[in-house]
């Protein structure tokens, strides 16, 4: 009897394609049966982490941006040491008792992170803030700005989270891991350097 | 003066563009990485077929009784990894079983402890969370010599301190001290105070 060639190899095709249909058929079911319960709680997870991000994103992010600004004077750095807080906060979940603590927990982070770049001579050239300033020609905050850059960190970060975070000096003592009395005197000591720096700006002083 | 810094600091916002960058990032650096698809060979891929459709043809009854198993596929096991987790539990004893090690806890705790909570983060670190009134305290127990603390901040004073033949790290500002970090045998430790305190009382607290 003769059998057609092309014939047998037709029939064995159409039956590896019908096999391997059937195959990936169970595949799905047992994915579904068995796979899936492990995935869905593997995305809630990835949702519930996406939201918290989301969250101190919202809720924390311009603070810890300016914070790492105020160090670094260059938007690109402190955007990754806002996304490296972030991070570490995702990441190694502290412990924490209210809102209060989280944002100190964050900022602390972020001027550690930020004074490593600085330790590490890891920071960009470009200040944005003063070309945006120059370009609004607001001359008399471009003066502040350039004078709080020139102070050393010490003081800066200090004058920062006193100023405009509004933090007492027992607080700061506490967020950076240093004594009130450290504290107190690194205000009196940026206070007095930046004095110096603004007397001959009209109205600049005030205040200080 | 102060008014001007305020000013000049409004400048500095998380724009719609670095959000969405950030929270790329991190959804990229908190998720599992997709595995690479693996080609078999032809015939190992019919051979699967084959031995599905056996399973298909031959066993619909016992199909039945192998979606009602409640047990997972090994392989899956890492699903979540990098995925901070946290499943409360309701005793030590159910912690210890948890965890799959002895979980201790601390004793002579510096208040009146009016909450516990037991917490099994990231699968294999053991949490106690003892809570007095404004204040408490934090016990973490995990395998292998990695801090499980969570907190990376820097501290004005570290000092190493010998308490029942183990050596304790304590962290705080130099008279009193809010972390200890200690590893004994295939174990590494970490108690955080919201309150820091002497080295007496973290003596007493870790040698009972």
């Amino acid at each position: 009897m003769y059998i057609c060639p092309s014939s047998t190899f037709s029939h064995t095709v159409t039956l590896q394609r019908w096999v391997i249909q059937a195959a990936a058929r169970i595949r799905l079911l047992l994915f579904h049966a068995f796979a899936q319960p492990a995935f869905d709680e593997a995305r809630e997870d990835t949702a519930a982490l996406s939201r918290q991000a989301e969250r101190l994103l919202s809720q924390h992010g311009d603070s810890i941006l300016r914070l790492a600004y105020a160090y670094l004077h260059n938007m690109s750095d402190a955007e990754d040491v806002l996304q490296d807080t972030l991070l570490q906060f995702l990441k190694t979940a502290p412990v924490l008792e209210n809102p209060d603590h989280e944002k100190a927990w964050l900022l602390r982070v972020a001027g550690n992170l930020s004074k490593n770049r600085i330790a590490y001579n890891r920071v960009r050239g470009a200040d944005e803030l003063e070309e945006s300033l120059a370009a609004e020609q607001r001359e008399d905050l471009s003066y502040v700005w350039d004078a709080v850059k020139s102070l050393p960190v010490k003081y800066r970060e200090v004058i920062h989270l006193f100023y405009y975070e509004g933090y007492s000096t027992g607080q700061i003592a506490q967020l950076l891991r240093m004594n009130e009395s450290t504290v107190r005197s690194r205000l009196r000591r940026g206070r007095e350097q930046l004095k110096s720096i603004l007397q001959e700006v009209p109205g600049l002083v005030d205040g200080l | 003066m102060w008014t001007a810094y305020r000013d000049i600091m409004e400048h500095v916002s998380v724009t719609e563009d670095m959000r969405r960058r950030i929270l790329t990032r991190l959804e990229e650096n908190t998720s599992v990485p997709a595995r690479p698809a693996i080609r078999f060979p032809l015939y190992r891929r019919l051979v699967a077929a084959a031995a599905c459709l056996l399973l298909l043809l031959g066993g619909i009854l016992a199909a039945g009784r192998v979606f009602s198993s409640p047990e997972v596929p090994s392989d899956l096991g890492n699903v979540g990894n990098g995925i901070p987790s946290f499943t409360e539990v309701s005793s030590l004893q159910e912690l210890s079983q948890t965890v799959g090690f002895p979980v201790e806890g601390l004793s002579h705790i510096p208040f009146t402890v009016t909450e516990t909570h037991y917490t099994v983060l990231m699968e294999n670190t053991a949490e106690i969370r003892y809570i007095g009134d404004g204040t408490s305290a934090v016990y973490r127990k995990t395998p292998g010599q990695t801090d499980p603390s969570g907190d990376y901040g820097s501290y004005a004073a570290v000092l190493q301190w010998d308490i029942s033949g183990l050596t304790v790290t304590l962290k705080g500002d130099g008279t009193l001290f809010s972390l200890a970090l200690w590893q004994d045998g295939d174990y590494s430790y970490s108690a955080q105070l919201s309150t820091p305190v002497s080295t007496a009382v973290w003596e007493n607290m870790l040698s009972a």
